[in-house]
């Protein structure tokens, strides 16, 4: 905090001309240790698209950490577009080849598609460093460690959702679960529903392959004591309709959610963050720049996580909301979703 | 030296002096405030960095206050609060407060109230404070900041939990600017808030539990936050401590820097004198507090400063005074130097000038040595001693003196009290030399001392003096001698008894007499043969009364014809002329002369002596003899005599009497004698008549005069105006008793005017009033007749009274008329051509000369009352009023009778026409006062 700009050089006693030279000597020595030579190439694999919320965050948190680190490139799978095996091998050998051409330094991922497709497939204790994010709850299934891979898991905060959904309805124990009728919701749903157990909760699958669907299946949460709401992954043309409009206003149980996209629709919200998933990414790969073996940096999780309330949802719901949590959480603001 | 060298010489040496002080002064400044410079210097660094970890503390205790809650899984927690608030203002005694501020939306703020009141925070209502500390509740809004914490709190705090911040500009600043940054801001509280003058750190806190990235999402989620005050004074204090040589300000600033928040600590604002000069000080360090910045200011507190300046001062003070006492010191030798030369050439030059000098005066010059011993003698010196120098030197001076000069009237002056240490004598003395004529000489020797006052010699000067004390000698006599009979003057003569007096035992004897001789009728040689004849006479006369008067006897002049004698020795209780005084008879001697001691034997021999002298005494001049006569009052000098008045009153007495009697003869006084008592009666009136024209005791009585024919009617058309006297107990007196006194000292004239005045004055009043046009008869006595300056006196009057002269009617005595006829003459002429009329008074009393009265021409003529108040009985009075009227008639005047105090007489006079009376029948004399009283007095329109 002391900014030594007093009109006296009250700290300084090396002599001025020697100075300028020390200071840049010093500089350059600095940025030798510390500092990757910008030759070095870091390549980013996102499991998604560009404009997907969670992995742009994510890939924004990398550049702002890495900026001068080194020069990174993207390459995107597109899972939400490329579903079929012969998409999922198409994108993933060209990514392998853009690998094999560009030869990275280290290899960036986000999300499941890449971790399961191109390095737990093609790259198992390979020389190419790898450095995996947003992989979902477990990496046993990818069979992670590798010598050349580290990571973080995206832990949802699971326990804690459940823990407050039980609070919230006034010690309901009757939950329902809304997901997509896709792989990864029904591995969330399992991992979850082994959590619930754990509080005694009941938790019923409750899947749904279209919008339209979805909405006919929020009308059967007032069944249950509360409901948790699963993501909208590979949900096409979702949008606010009138009819959801409707559909919201008669939901009077309180709705819970592990995904920031689902929130517009959902009373609590308890969310990971992308931003902590990528920083921590950033802060291994620059390691493994700087010499690291990637099986000498363990595998970390996040431990950062957000309370959110809608308040709109909130305010229609029959059961009455402790009003000091809700002065803890945040608020759903349009700016918070886009 | 010229005075402008040693001007310039002056004045180079001051510039000099302050030159040499401002250069060592600046110096010792410049040396001491670089020393102290550099060492504050380093204590401030030390200081600042102490300051700095504190602020950091600090800054980093209100980060974890925001962190605790933002983990907190319910946020704000008041008991969690005020357990952290006690901790953290009890271990750091520089954070005074803590407090928790929330955002509250409306519809949130009943269920905060309640949920904070079940955590032990009072109740509150959204208020305000303006900067008077005045707290107002506030109207509904949507969203409130409120205080909802306050550590410490009692029931003076407690007032402030509801206070919403976003009221105040500087808070909501302070709160938005810190959610902008996400830093701890500090803050201006109201004026009146708990802790004024203090700095706050306002840090933002926020919903759910993580810190928003951006400072839009940071500004949608905050749920409020902590501020702590903190006192810079305590920390200065503890990074101070008592010994700290500097004086320590910390300012900061607001955050749009327009706002000074905090100035902590004390000389900021001072202007050192050495910082002036020196600019080195005052340090600035700048801090970070938060997001701010922070200055401290170390200034050189007074004293310090002070004592440089003041060591300063006395270091260029004592170079100051080095230079001044060298420069002291050269310039008092080389003065001495140049000293000693003038001395001797301004010796050797006195010297010479001093034997020219006494070799050149006039006055005789010698010097002597400390035993007298003459050792110089000037040339005039020598001329008078008529010897030459070498016969006088060597010798001593008193015998030189003593051989030639015989000394008189000595005087001594000493310079001190010490009578044996003469330093100069001055004396006359008389040159014995008879072959030369008389000389005196002025003498005066003077000592010569030494610095240590001991006699080292004497100088004697002798001034020829002769002709100085031959004119003083002659003044001397001649202010003690008559200048016409070389006789003793007046002052001789009372100063001769004066010294006779003194004499009480000798006086005791009786054998002293004093007397005055007053020629009879000198006056009649003075008309008849002039002046110088009567000149002549006196001279003649001095030298036979002194032929005459046996030698005991001084005769002196007094003055006009009037000489005086004393007797000045006598031979034990035998007097001096007993002998052939005390036998002789004289028909002389006026009053009861009955000898009834020898005091009356030794007066009566000595006035039979010059009695006898001038019954056969004739001055003879060439056509004319004159027997020459005298009276003569003498009295002899008793011991009850304290002064010479005494003494000169009776004689004065005697001699009046003596001439009062019928001239010729002499009269010793007596006081038992009758008329000696009436003429001493006379003369008390004199202090009496002095101090009524002092103090106004005269006034003015009226008597009427009327027409015969119109009776004793009143309106009267003329009055009398009559002089009284009121005396010390309050009694009217008339003028016959005090008339001779005034007129015999002199006071008559005095009191003419004042009558004049007087009466003037109040007839001025009568203007407009029947009594206008009356006529007022003021009496003029003969003093006053042959005053020449009285016609002035009464224009003067007349026109400053503005008084119409038909009113004025001047009564002249037939005597006074006659004694100084043409003086007279002049009198009534002016009156006459004034306007105003004349009455010759007491006409037939006198001489009742026609003569003259056929030369006046008067007005009225006032027939005296002793022919009026018996002329119905006595056919001479008759008569004699008849005449008298006759001739007035004759001469066209007009008669008025006086003494008319019957109705009887008033037809006599009627029957014979006199025009007018006067008297008890008419009317007696009353206050003019009366006159003048509005009462009675007519106004006429």
């Amino acid at each position: 905090m002391l900014d030594n700009n007093s009109t006296k050089a009250i700290n300084l006693t090396i002599p001025r001309p020697l100075m300028l030279p020390i200071l840049l000597l010093a500089m350059a020595t600095a940025s030798m240790a510390t500092t990757p030579s910008i030759d070095k190439k870091c390549l980013y694999v996102s499991s998604f698209h560009e404009g997907h919320e969670w992995s742009d965050t994510i890939e924004n948190s990398i550049r702002e950490k890495m900026k001068g680190q080194c020069e990174l490139r993207k390459v995107e799978m597109d899972s939400e577009n490329n579903t079929s095996p012969d998409e999922i091998f198409k994108v993933t050998n060209s990514i392998i080849k853009v690998i094999d051409d560009w030869q990275p330094d280290v290899v960036i991922t986000s999300d499941d598609t890449a971790a399961k497709y191109l390095i737990a497939t093609h790259y198992r204790d390979d020389k190419t460093p790898f450095v995996f994010s947003g992989v979902n709850g477990t990496v046993d299934e990818y069979g992670f460690p590798f010598k050349n891979v580290t990571g973080i898991i995206e832990v949802a905060p699971i326990k804690t959702m459940l823990r407050e959904a039980v609070k919230i309805s006034r010690f309901g124990r009757r939950a329902v679960y809304l997901g997509p009728d896709i792989a990864l919701e029904k591995k969330n749903f399992s991992r979850m529903k082994l959590i619930a157990e754990e509080f005694k909760i009941s938790l019923e699958p409750l899947y749904y392959s279209s919008f339209s669907q979805w909405k006919r299946a929020l009308l059967k949460i007032n069944e249950y004591d509360f409901a948790v709401m699963g993501s909208n992954a590979d949900t096409k043309n979702w949008a606010f309709d009138n009819e959801l409009e409707t559909v919201l206003e008669v939901i009077k149980k309180p709705t819970f959610t592990t995904d920031i996209s689902m929130m517009p629709y959902t009373a609590f919200g308890f969310t990971k963050l992308a931003t902590e998933q990528g920083e921590w990414a950033a802060e291994v790969a620059i390691r493994i720049l700087n010499g690291t073996p990637p099986n000498e940096i363990p595998m970390a999780s996040n431990k950062k996580w957000e309370f959110w309330v809608n308040e709109d949802i909130i305010s229609r719901l029959s059961t009455p909301i402790n009003r000091r949590l809700l002065r803890k959480a945040k608020r759903l603001q349009t700016a918070a979703l886009d | 030296m010229p005075v402008t060298t040693d001007n310039t010489l002056k004045l180079s040496a001051l510039m000099g002096a302050i030159v040499i002080f401002t250069i060592v002064a600046l110096l010792a400044l410049w040396v001491s405030h670089s020393t102290v410079t550099k060492e504050l210097s380093k204590q401030a660094l030390r200081s600042t960095q102490q300051i700095n970890e504190k602020l950091t503390l600090v800054s980093g205790t209100l980060h974890s206050m925001a962190a605790v809650h933002q983990a907190s899984a319910t946020g704000f927690e008041p008991t969690q609060f005020e357990m952290f608030a006690d901790k953290l203002v009890s271990n750091q005694a520089s954070i005074t407060a803590t407090g928790r501020y929330d955002v509250v939306l409306y519809e949130d703020l009943e269920h905060l109230q309640s949920d904070t009141q079940l955590h032990g925070v009072v109740k509150f209502q959204p208020t305000t404070i303006t900067d008077e500390g005045i707290i107002t509740p506030l109207d509904s809004k949507s969203q409130y900041t409120i205080l909802i914490a306050f550590f410490p709190q009692d029931p003076v705090s407690a007032n402030l939990i509801g206070l919403d911040f976003s009221e105040l500009t500087s808070t909501q600043s302070a709160i938005l600017e810190s959610i902008s940054r996400n830093a701890p801001i500090p803050a201006e509280l109201p004026a009146r808030w708990l802790a004024t003058g203090q700095l706050n750190l306002f840090v933002p806190t926020y919903y759910g539990y993580q810190i928003p990235d951006s400072a839009e999402d940071r500004s949608l989620q905050t749920d409020g936050g902590y501020f702590i005050t903190l006192d810079l004074n305590e920390i200065i204090a503890q990074v101070t401590g008592d010994e700290f040589p500097l004086s320590i300000g910390i300012s900061v600033r607001s955050i749009n820097n327009d706002t000074l928040l905090v100035n902590q600590g004390a000389g900021l604002n001072e202007q050192q004198i050495a910082t002036r000069f020196f600019p080195s000080l005052p340090i600035k360090h700048h801090l970070r507090i938060g997001s701010e910045s922070a200055t401290v200011v170390y200034r050189t507190p007074a004293g310090v400063t002070q004592t440089q300046l003041l060591s300063a001062m006395i270091k260029g003070l004592i170079a100051l005074a080095l230079f001044l006492i060298g420069l002291a010191i050269f310039t008092a030798v080389k003065i001495s130097r140049a000293e000693t030369v003038a001395n001797k050439l301004a010796l050797a030059k006195e010297r010479e000038q001093a034997l020219v000098t006494l070799n050149s005066l006039q006055d005789g010059v010698i010097t002597t040595d400390q035993a007298d011993i003459i050792e110089f003698v000037n040339p005039s010196m020598l001329d008078v001693l008529n010897t030459n120098r070498a016969a006088l030197v060597g010798l001593p001076l008193e015998e030189v003196l003593s051989a030639n000069f015989t000394a008189e009237n000595s005087v001594a002056s000493y310079n001190d009290a010490d009578s044996s240490n003469i330093s100069s004598i001055n004396s006359i003395r008389q040159l014995l030399d008879n072959s030369q004529e008389t000389k005196f000489f002025d003498c005066h020797s003077s000592a010569i001392v030494d610095q240590d006052n001991n006699k080292i010699g004497a100088i004697l000067t002798m001034r020829d003096i002769s002709k100085e004390h031959a004119l003083t000698t002659k003044l001397a006599h001649q202010a003690t001698h008559d200048a016409l009979t070389a006789l003793p003057n007046r002052r001789k003569f009372e100063s001769l008894l004066e010294k006779i007096m003194l004499q009480k035992e000798a006086v005791a004897s009786g054998c002293f007499v004093v007397g005055y001789i007053d020629l009879d009728q000198f006056k009649l040689v003075n008309d008849t043969v002039g002046h110088a004849a009567g000149d002549a006479l006196l001279k003649k006369l001095a030298i036979d009364l002194e032929s005459l008067a046996p030698e005991n006897i001084t005769i002196a002049r007094l003055g006009g014809d009037e000489f005086g004698f004393i007797s000045t020795k006598h031979n034990g209780n035998q007097c001096a002329n007993d002998d052939n005084t005390t036998n002789q008879k004289s028909d002389g001697y006026r009053p009861n002369n009955q000898s009834k001691n020898k005091n009356t034997k030794v007066a009566t021999g000595i006035a039979r002596l010059f009695h006898e002298f001038f019954q056969s005494y004739f001055y003879q001049t060439q056509d004319n003899t004159f027997s020459i006569r005298a009276s003569i009052g003498l009295t002899t000098i008793k011991p009850d005599h304290s002064t010479i008045n005494d003494v000169l009153t009776e004689v004065d007495i005697a001699c009046y009497t003596a001439k009062d009697s019928g001239r010729n003869g002499y009269v010793i006084y007596d006081a038992e004698d009758v008329e000696t008592k009436q003429r001493e009666g006379e003369m008390l009136y004199l202090p009496m008549l002095q101090t009524a024209l002092k103090n106004d005791r005269f006034v003015l009585y009226t008597q009427p005069i009327a027409s015969t024919n119109a009776g004793t009617k009143n309106p009267f058309h003329h009055y009398e105006c009559l002089l009284r006297l009121i005396d010390d107990d309050g009694e009217i007196v008339t003028p016959y008793k005090f008339i001779v006194a005034a007129e015999r000292y002199d006071l008559i004239n005095d009191i003419d005017r004042w009558v004049i005045e007087s009466a003037f004055s109040q007839i001025d009043k009568l203007r407009g009033t029947a009594l206008e046009n009356t006529i007022f008869s003021i009496n003029l006595s003969g003093q006053s007749a042959v005053d020449s300056s009285m016609p002035d006196f009464i224009e003067e009057k007349l026109t400053e009274h503005n008084i119409n002269s038909s009113n004025i009617c001047f009564e002249l005595t037939e005597t006074a008329v006659i004694s100084n006829f043409a003086q007279a003459q002049k009198l009534i002429a002016f009156a006459r051509n004034r306007g105003c009329t004349i009455a010759l008074d007491d006409f037939g009393a006198g001489a009742s000369s026609y003569g003259y009265l056929k030369n006046l021409e008067v007005d009225y003529l006032k027939i005296d009352g002793q022919f009026v108040k018996e002329m119905t009985s006595n056919k001479v009075d008759f008569e004699m009023v008849r005449s008298m009227n006759a001739v007035g008639k004759a001469l066209g005047i007009k008669t008025i009778a006086e003494f008319v105090e019957s109705e009887d007489i008033m037809q006599e006079l009627a029957s014979i026409n006199v025009d007018f009376a006067q008297g008890y029948h008419i009317g007696k004399p009353a206050p003019m006062a009366d006159l003048l009283d509005s009462d009675r007095l007519q106004y006429v329109a």
